[in-house]
C-alpha cells in the first residue's frame, strides 16, 4: 500500500449463492482524488461500492480504507466512508432536516456541531431554503437526489462513495453536483460510478473500468486512451494530391490507419500511427513540399467512451475466445 | 449506545407517525374495553373466586395475537422493500443495535398500549358506583403481577414479530407468520399441559404448571414470582432476537 492511497483493493472475490460478481479484483486510489467507476450493468459496480462502504462483505480478499481494513474491523473503516447507494431510498415519513439530523447522530458527529454540519451540506446542495422543512415523500426525484448527496457529504469522511449520483437530475442540478464534486477536489477521495460517461470526463482525475467482475482498465483518461489505441495516433487534414500525400508518408515509414477524401475538394483526412521520430519527419517533410498544405495535425485524443466500449469490447472477445 | 438511542428514538417516530399503530392502538383499546364492560357485568351479576383484574388479563393472548403482528411487522420489511435497509447500514452501526432498537420500539409500544387498556379499571372505578370501584380496585397486587406477566411474556411475543419481520419484505406474510406462531405457542403450550396432565405422566406438576402460560399469569397474578418463567421467556427472547440479527447479516450479504 502506497503511502498516498486512500483505498487499497486486493484480490476481492464476491459470490452470490455460488455465483461470481466480482473476480479478483484489485484496484488503489490515491487520495484526495476523483475516481470514475464504469462499467456495464451487472458488471458488479455496485458490488465493489458497498463492500469499499462496509454495507456487505467480500467472499475472499482485502480492502483497506485510509489504513483500516474492512474485514478485520468494519466499523472503523465504516468512520472513514460516507456512501450514497443507487436509487438513494430515503425515509418518506421525515424532514430533509430530520433526516439529515438523524443521519449526523449515526455517523457520530458532537451534538454541537449537527446544526452547524447539517446546515453546511443543505446550503450546499440548494435544500436550505426550499425543501429544509419538507416531508422528503413530497420531493422530486431531483430534490431527493440532492438528500441523498447532502447525506454523503455530511461529516468529515475522507472517503465518499457516490453510486449514480447524477440520475434524474436536471443539467442545472448536475453542474451543481459536478460544483460540490470539484469544491471536495484534494480533500476528500471521491469515487463515484455513473452511466454519463461524458460527466465522469469532466470532474474525474482517474478511471476504474469494470466488466463481468473483472477489472478491465485503470489510470487517467491519456493513459487509457494509450493503452486502448496505442501511443502515437495521429491526425491529419492535408490539402494536395493523393498521390503524393501516401508517398511522403511512405518515405518517413508511418503507417496510414485510414484515409478518407474529405468534403472538399482536394482534401484528405488522413489518421496514422508514427513514432516521435517519424512523426517530426513527416512534419517537415510535408512542410518542405510545395504541393501539399498541412490545414490541421494533432494526436487523437479518445474519448471516455470510445474508451469505455473498446475495453468492454475487448473483455468479451477475450471471453468468447477463452470459452471456445 | 449514543447510536441505538438515537435509531430508538427514529423507530419510535417511524411508529408514531404510521396510521397503522393507531388503527392497532384503537382496535387494542376498543377490544380491552369491551373485554372489560362484558367482565364487570358478569362480576356485578355473580360474584366470583377470580378477581376481576386476573380475569381481564387472563384474555391478554387474543390482543397479544392481534397487535404484535400488527405493530411488528413493518420493522424490517418496510425497510426491506423501501430499500433503506441498506442505507441504514451505511453509517457505524451494528446489526445487533438495529434490531434491539426494532424489538425495543415495538415493545415500548406494546407495553404502553397494555398500561392504557389497565388504567380503564382506574378510570371507571374512580367515577362509578361503590360495587363497580371495589371490584376494579379490589386487587392492586394482581394488576401489578399480571401487567409483569404480560411484561415478561411480551419480551418473546415481541422478539417473535421482529423475527418474522426479519425473514421477509412482505409485511402481511411477516404479520401472518408472527399471528400463527404466536397462536400455535398459546395453543401448543396448552396441548402439552393438558396431555401431560391426561396421561398422568411425571410431567403432572413439575411441567403442566411450567408449560400452562395462564396458570404462570395466576402465579404472577397471586404475587408467586417464579424465576424460571422469567429465564424461560428471557433467555427464548435473546435466542430469537439473535436469530434476528443472523437474518438481518444473512439479508444484507
Amino acid at each position: 500500500m502506497a503511502k498516498g492511497d486512500a483505498i487499497v483493493v486486493s484480490e476481492l472475490i464476491k459470490k452470490y449463492c455460488g455465483q461470481v460478481a466480482l473476480n479478483a479484483v484489485s484496484f488503489s486510489i490515491e487520495r484526495g482524488s476523483v475516481v470514475g467507476l464504469i462499467g456495464p450493468n451487472g458488471a458488479g459496480k455496485s458490488s465493489i461500492l458497498k463492500i469499499l462502504a462496509g454495507i456487505i462483505m467480500g467472499t475472499s480478499g482485502d480492502v483497506i480504507i485510509n489504513g483500516c481494513s474492512v474485514a478485520e474491523n468494519v466499523m472503523q473503516a465504516k468512520q472513514h466512508v460516507s456512501f450514497m447507494p443507487e436509487n438513494n431510498p430515503l425515509p418518506d415519513h421525515l424532514q430533509v432536516g430530520e433526516y439529515l439530523r438523524f443521519r449526523a447522530e449515526l455517523k457520530g458527529i458532537p451534538t454541537k456541531k449537527i446544526r452547524q454540519s447539517t446546515e453546511k451540506v443543505m446550503r450546499q446542495c440548494d435544500l436550505y431554503y426550499e425543501a429544509r422543512h419538507r416531508m422528503i415523500k413530497t420531493l422530486s426525484k431531483g430534490y431527493r437526489q440532492r438528500v441523498g448527496i447532502a447525506d454523503a457529504m455530511l461529516g468529515n469522511n475522507e472517503i465518499v462513495i457516490l453510486d449514480e449520483p447524477t440520475i434524474g437530475l436536471d443539467p442545472h442540478q448536475i453542474i451543481g453536483v459536478r460544483k460540490i464534486i470539484d469544491a471536495n477536489k484534494g480533500s476528500r477521495t471521491i469515487l463515484l460510478s455513473s452511466h454519463i460517461l461524458s460527466e465522469l470526463e469532466t470532474v474525474c482525475d482517474n478511471f476504474i473500468i469494470i466488466n463481468r467482475g473483472r477489472i478491465v482498465a485503470t489510470g487517467s483518461l491519456d493513459e487509457l486512451s494509450n493503452n486502448v489505441q496505442g501511443k502515437n495516433i495521429f491526425c491529419a487534414r492535408i490539402g494536395g494530391n493523393e498521390q503524393t500525400i501516401r508517398e511522403n508518408f511512405e518515405l518517413v515509414g508511418v503507417q496510414i490507419i485510414e484515409f478518407k477524401r474529405s468534403l472538399c475538394n482536394e482534401e484528405y483526412v488522413i489518421k496514422f500511427e508514427a513514432a516521435d521520430e517519424a512523426y517530426r519527419l513527416l512534419l517537415l517533410k510535408i512542410s518542405n513540399n510545395g504541393e501539399l498544405f498541412v490545414k490541421k495535425i494533432g494526436h487523437v485524443e479518445c474519448s471516455l467512451e470510445e474508451i469505455f466500449l473498446n475495453s468492454t469490447r475487448r473483455c468479451r472477445d477475450q471471453d468468447n475466445a477463452d470459452d471456445s | 449506545m449514543k447510536k441505538f438511542y438515537t435509531l430508538l428514538k427514529y423507530e419510535i417516530y417511524r411508529l408514531m407517525v404510521s396510521p397503522a399503530t393507531y388503527v392497532v392502538a384503537s382496535i387494542f383499546t376498543l377490544s380491552m374495553g369491551g373485554i372489560f364492560i362484558f367482565l364487570l357485568h358478569d362480576y356485578i351479576k355473580f360474584a366470583q373466586d377470580i378477581p376481576l383484574v386476573q380475569m381481564f388479563c387472563r384474555c391478554f393472548w387474543l390482543p397479544t395475537c392481534v397487535v404484535v403482528p400488527l405493530l411488528s411487522m413493518r420493522s424490517f420489511s418496510e425497510e426491506y422493500k423501501s430499500g433503506t435497509f441498506q442505507n441504514l447500514f451505511s453509517v457505524p452501526v451494528t446489526y445487533t443495535e438495529v434490531v434491539l432498537a426494532k424489538f425495543f420500539a415495538v415493545y415500548g409500544t406494546f407495553i404502553f398500549l397494555w398500561l392504557c387498556s389497565l388504567s380503564i379499571f382506574v378510570a371507571v372505578g374512580a367515577r362509578s358506583e361503590p360495587i363497580v370501584r371495589e371490584l376494579a380496585f379490589a386487587s392492586p397486587f394482581n394488576m401489578g403481577g399480571g401487567l409483569l406477566f404480560i411484561a415478561i411474556t411480551g419480551l418473546l411475543f415481541v422478539a417473535i414479530g421482529i423475527f418474522a419481520s426479519s425473514l421477509t419484505e412482505n409485511q402481511i406474510i411477516s404479520c401472518m407468520v408472527t399471528f400463527f406462531i404466536l397462536l400455535a405457542l398459546f395453543i401448543g403450550e396448552q396441548f402439552f399441559a393438558n396431555r401431560s396432565q391426561i396421561t398422568n405422566l411425571n410431567l403432572y406438576g413439575t411441567y403442566q404448571e411450567a408449560l400452562n402460560i395462564f396458570s404462570q399469569l395466576d402465579n404472577f397474578c397471586n404475587g408467586v414470582f417464579d424465576t424460571r418463567i422469567v429465564v424461560f421467556y428471557l433467555s427464548t427472547c435473546v435466542l430469537t432476537l439473535c436469530f434476528s440479527t443472523l437474518v438481518v447479516q444473512r439479508k444484507l450479504n
